[in-house]
């Protein structure tokens, strides 16, 4: 009774308001409601077991979340920044690549092969020693000719001969060639000195030598 | 089937044997009436379900301190309009929306294909109510709808019957007003 009189003071304020049904306009899914209870249910059980169980066990680092934060922001701006800037505006040379891989390469690999054969000491620094020191040895050899012609002998004592001869050539080349004038000079005096004889001693040295008949026919 | 009486529900429900049984009885009496009170004030089914649930699973924590004070709808009522209340709010702040705006965009929730079954009339009353401030919504829809005594509304909102009733009138004008308005057309 109390309700039908609040009713009907604004009923009779707002008749146009009074007039229309009072109908639901709004809907639900099918099968809503039969399902709801079972939904609650579960919704208050699985509610209970939070609180049971407490909060997780799990943890994170110290400042993990801000980090975490700050490193999608970082990866959000990057990706933004690849899709506006694929390229880094920098360009080569047509062909250039192709050209390359030879270029290294071939300047590679004479140092490699060096490397294999193994390290190489210098004997002469320069050009000027080289041909200086075979200079030298072509003189020695055609002193040590010149003044050593002696026959062949054996290969052995040809050899220690060879040794001789060069370490005399060695100590020739060290004299100096005045001395060497003089001393030939010397010697060819000697040998006239030496090579006069007495008459005895040719008599007795014909005798010796030679018989009655070559004396005889070179008479 | 038979509605259970709030004392049984209560009495079932402080047992611990018989609890569930009691909740689910609580659930068959009262899930579409809070359904439909939180719905007609957020308008969209999906946030009205997970309004639901939040509802009862704080009937179900809350439910062995209730302390008769007040009739066990009129308790459950008033969880419902605080968490409708609350979720507007929310919603307002997290949109950065200014108070009128909010309304605008429940509005625009109607023309939307989701469960809105209503006329050409039903939707313009149903802009109509959207134009009222919330609490003068809440009271216009628990009258108007539910047919709620001012009593029963005053337990639910903790407001006095008079101030119910001043806002009810305040707000039955604001709707017919809006709906003779024939440049207002949908």
């Amino acid at each position: 009774m109390d309700n039908k009189l609040e009713n009907n003071e604004w009923m009779d304020e707002a008749p146009f308001l009074a007039k229309l049904p009072r109908t639901n306009p709004f809907a639900t899914p099918p099968g809503y409601f039969e399902g709801l209870q079972d939904q609650i249910n579960t919704s208050c059980y699985l509610d209970k077991f939070k609180e049971e169980a407490g909060e997780s066990a799990m943890s994170v680092p110290e400042g993990y979340f801000d980090e975490s934060r700050a490193s999608i922001f970082s990866r959000i701006a990057e990706e933004g920044l690849k899709t506006k800037v694929q390229e880094d505006g920098f360009t080569v040379p047509e062909g250039y690549f192709a050209e390359l891989n030879s270029r290294i390469m071939s300047q590679v690999t004479p140092e490699t092969s060096r490397e294999e054969s193994g390290k190489i000491f210098k004997l002469w620094h320069s050009k000027a020693l080289k041909y200086s020191t075979a200079a030298c040895v072509i003189i020695i050899s055609a002193i040590g000719l010149y003044l050593n012609q002696q026959p062949e002998s054996s290969p052995a004592t040809t050899s220690i001969q060879s040794v001789k001869v060069s370490t005399e050539e060695q100590a020739l080349f060290d004299i100096d060639e005045q001395e060497i004038l003089d001393d030939m000079d010397q010697g060819q005096s000697q040998q006239a000195a030496n090579t006069t004889a007495s008459e005895s001693e040719m008599e007795s040295y014909i005798l010796n030598n030679y018989s009655q008949n070559d004396i005889a026919s070179n008479l | 089937m038979k509605q259970v009486e709030d004392a049984e529900i209560l009495e079932k429900f402080s047992v611990e044997k018989t609890r569930q049984e009691a909740f689910n009885l609580l659930l068959n009496k009262y899930q579409q009436k809070i359904y439909w009170h939180i719905r007609r004030m957020v308008i969209d089914h999906d946030d009205t379900d997970d309004l639901v649930q939040d509802v009862f699973i704080k009937v179900w924590k809350n439910l062995e301190n209730f302390r008769n004070d007040s009739q066990l709808y009129t308790w459950i009522y008033r969880i419902a309009t605080n968490e409708s209340i609350t979720f507007l709010n929310k919603k307002k702040q997290k949109n950065n929306t200014p108070l009128d705006e909010v309304s605008g965009e429940l509005s625009e929730s109607l023309i939307e294909p989701s469960y809105f079954n209503g006329n050409d009339i039903q939707l313009k009353l149903q802009r109509a109510i959207l134009t009222l401030p919330e609490k003068q919504r809440l009271i216009f829809n628990m009258k108007y709808f539910d047919d709620m005594k001012y009593e029963e509304i005053s337990q639910v909102l903790g407001t006095t019957v008079g101030a119910l009733k001043a806002s009810f009138h305040i707000a039955v004008k604001k709707i017919e007003a809006f709906m003779l308005n024939d440049d207002i057309s949908f």
